[in-house]
């Protein structure tokens, strides 16, 4: 069903937020970046406009998605993070983009955390698993950071060959909660 | 919950009802990602592609507040295509542009919903005037965009779809007089 409302989340340093018309600035900025070379870039403004529709679109379809993450102090918009599950995925992923020059702070990890409790204590999924990309090695940290493991391989039509992360269960992270592993 | 939120609006038309694919009173998975339902309308024709252009057609309307309608025939209830203002970036300015399921061409279906979504941007939304870009060998589309009252303008070249013509819509109805009135 459509009718749906994106949940607005609060960590210590951020705030996740539904997609809005604006945030074509900072993703076509992304887009633009070799940043996003992992995650199916560079793409033109023109096509991250299309990207911003389709991350509102998956809310609907799917009952989640992934939020814009700002910076709760100064308002700017840090990434998107979030529950990323399309046709042609092969299960629900948290994801985590980082716009430029935000890296090495922890927002990531941050956010997917966030994420994470989401779907095991909101969804009440039972597993989630992170993909990334070879060579993004960011990225693996991140996962490695939030407890997830290496746990197969995907490929992708488009994206190509992609490690499969698999994070820790909510019944392995209810003794002590996800910060055990932050 | 994004805001401001759109109304979602349902047009209907003498044989056709138009509604909006993000209204939460419409299924877009049970109407076209479910099997056995009616392939979804789009060039591609795998089922990954039509699940991105679904999404992207539900945000285009979140963040324009308008776009492609679900036309459905009133009296089977079957789905006959895709018919609305179309803008994402890149276009010129936004474009009424019509799909019509495989079965459902021929019967005047297009007009008719075209005719409808007019009335309603120059009637309800307050539009001067809006556009249709038409392939100059696409004979049956020059042929709707006359009946509608387009005029022919310059050419318009779009780097996926190539050379377009550029047909513009212009308000046909009292109120719409009325409003260009208001403008000048």
């Amino acid at each position: 069903m459509t009718e749906f409302t994106i949940p607005t989340l609060q960590t210590e340093r951020l705030t996740l937020r539904a997609p809005a018309a604006a945030d074509i600035e900072p993703l076509a900025a992304f887009y633009a970046s070799d940043r996003s070379s992992f995650v199916g870039g560079p793409l033109s403004r023109d096509l991250a406009w299309r990207q911003l529709a389709t991350e509102i679109g998956h809310w609907p379809l799917k009952g989640y998605g992934r939020w814009m993450v700002d910076l709760t102090e100064t308002g700017e918009t840090i990434g998107m993070v979030g529950l990323w599950n399309p046709e042609g995925w092969p299960e629900a992923e948290c994801g985590w983009d980082l716009m430029n020059g935000h890296e090495g702070r922890g927002y990531a990890t941050e956010a997917a955390l966030a994420a994470r409790a989401y779907a095991y204590d909101v969804l009440g999924w039972t597993t989630l698993i992170s993909l990334v990309a070879p060579g993004n090695e960011g990225s693996a940290r991140v996962a490695t950071r939030l407890g997830a493991r290496k746990d197969g391989e995907f490929t992708h039509a488009k994206l190509g060959h992609l490690h499969v992360y698999r994070h820790p269960g909510p019944e392995a992270l209810a003794d002590g909660g996800a910060e055990a592993y932050a | 919950m994004i805001a401001p939120a759109p109304a979602w609006p349902v047009i209907e038309t003498e044989r056709l009802r138009l509604v909006c694919p993000a209204a939460p009173e419409f299924d877009p998975v049970a109407a076209y990602l479910m099997p056995g339902a009616r392939l979804f309308v789009d060039q591609h024709p795998d089922e990954e592609a039509a699940w991105w252009s679904i999404a992207t057609i539900i945000g285009h309307w979140h963040l324009r507040g308008y776009g492609h309608f679900a036309v459905i025939d009133r009296e089977t209830g079957l789905d006959v295509g895709l018919v609305g203002p179309w803008f994402p970036r890149g276009w010129p300015e936004p474009e009424l542009s019509w799909q019509l399921l495989d079965g459902a061409e021929g019967k005047g279906y297009a007009t008719e919903a075209a005719r409808g979504v007019l009335d309603w941007l120059f009637q309800d939304k307050g539009w001067a005037s809006c556009i249709s870009l038409v392939d100059p060998e696409n004979d049956r589309s020059i042929a709707m965009v006359k009946r509608l009252g387009a005029r022919s303008e310059g050419m318009f070249h779009h780097r996926m779809a190539g050379d377009m013509r550029i047909w513009r819509h212009l308000p046909r109805t009292v109120a719409g007089r009325k409003l260009l009135e208001g403008l000048q």
